[in-house]
């Protein structure tokens, strides 16, 4: 073990405040040296002043109990700082992945948002799959898409008959991990059947989700 | 002899033995350990752990004053200690209650009961 190896592993188990640790530091530095120009080898200074453990709990037997209550006061006041901040950075990641919404739209245009809903949803009862890709985020422009619609529309029956009624539209502003969306609830009803869509446009008012009870 | 009667018993000197060879001339820790050392015949082997919490004690309570000597090329920087005024005063009276003390202690211990 080199001088300087052992002077910090002792430095490192001290209960003082850091003023006293780097005084220490240097007054051991100093002392040890004395000793090797003295003739005393490093291995019989280390010898005498023990392992880094022992020596360490030379030092804090030794320090006034005031000393080492601060000492304790600090490590304590610094876990229960890390464990805050911890929480709070577990809280705030939290906040950010969890969709937050509101009714109030600030920064979607109302009509322009009922007006795309109303696009797509006139594209599905005409099955326009072409035309409603032109219309979607890139990750819903895929084939698998397009069967998955077909394949969820036939749930509902073959044939819905004509459309007789729309609902009133729900519209919710959403922010989610940093992402603004915009989702919209309507009931329509058809002859045959009714289906209540939730549908959910991008910032750029681009399909990004669908949901069809 | 458990070590622990043996060390309690030098505990209470140690501060008047390091006010006494601090109050020939300034000395640094590793000077005071081995002058201790030596002129004890090794009954006072002391550990850097025990002698500077002791001169930070006597520092605190003004009987010692110390100072980081300028190092001169190679050398290290060393941190010496020198009684104070107040510290020769306390070592005067530590002095004549060591010897009131051991006087005492002594007269106890070679006392026989007569009978």
């Amino acid at each position: 073990m080199t001088q300087e190896v052992y002077v910090k592993s002792i430095v490192k188990k001290l209960k003082c405040s850091a003023a006293k640790r780097q005084e220490i530091k240097k007054w051991l530095e100093s002392d040890i040296t004395a000793a090797i120009e003295g003739g005393e080898p490093l291995e019989s200074v280390i010898a005498r002043m023990g392992t880094p453990e022992n020596a360490a709990k030379e030092f804090n037997d030794n320090f006034p109990p005031e000393e080492l209550k601060a000492a304790k006061r600090k490590k304590t006041v610094t876990i229960a700082v890390i464990v805050i901040i911890a929480l709070a950075a577990v809280i705030a990641l939290g906040w950010w992945i969890l969709p937050k919404g509101s009714m109030e739209l600030t920064h979607f245009d109302k009509e322009e948002v009922e007006g795309r809903i109303t696009l797509i949803i006139d594209l599905l009862d005409a099955d326009d799959y072409e035309e409603i890709r032109k219309y979607s985020i890139k990750a819903m422009q895929s084939e698998a898409v397009e069967t998955a619609l077909r394949e969820t529309k036939a749930l509902f029956g073959s044939d819905w008959g004509k459309r007789e009624s729309f609902g009133s539209m729900y519209i919710a502003e959403v922010t989610q991990m940093g992402k603004r969306m915009v989702t919209a609830q309507v009931s329509v009803s058809y002859e045959n059947t009714s289906v209540t869509y939730t549908i959910t446009l991008d910032k750029d008012l681009q399909l990004g989700g669908l949901y069809m009870k | 002899m458990n070590p622990k009667y043996e060390q309690q018993m030098k505990k209470g000197v140690l501060e008047m033995l390091v006010l006494k060879l601090l109050s020939e001339k300034e000395k640094y820790g590793y000077q005071l350990i081995s002058e201790l050392k030596e002129k004890s015949g090794e009954m006072f082997l002391l550990k850097e752990g025990t002698l500077y919490p002791i001169l930070y004690r006597l520092e605190d309570e003004e009987l010692v004053i110390s100072r980081w000597s300028e190092p001169k090329g190679k050398e290290v920087s060393r941190k010496y200690y020198a009684v104070t005024k107040k510290g020769r005063e306390i070592l005067t009276q530590l002095s004549g209650l060591w010897t009131e003390f051991s006087v005492k202690v002594s007269g106890i211990m070679s006392y026989e009961e007569s009978v």
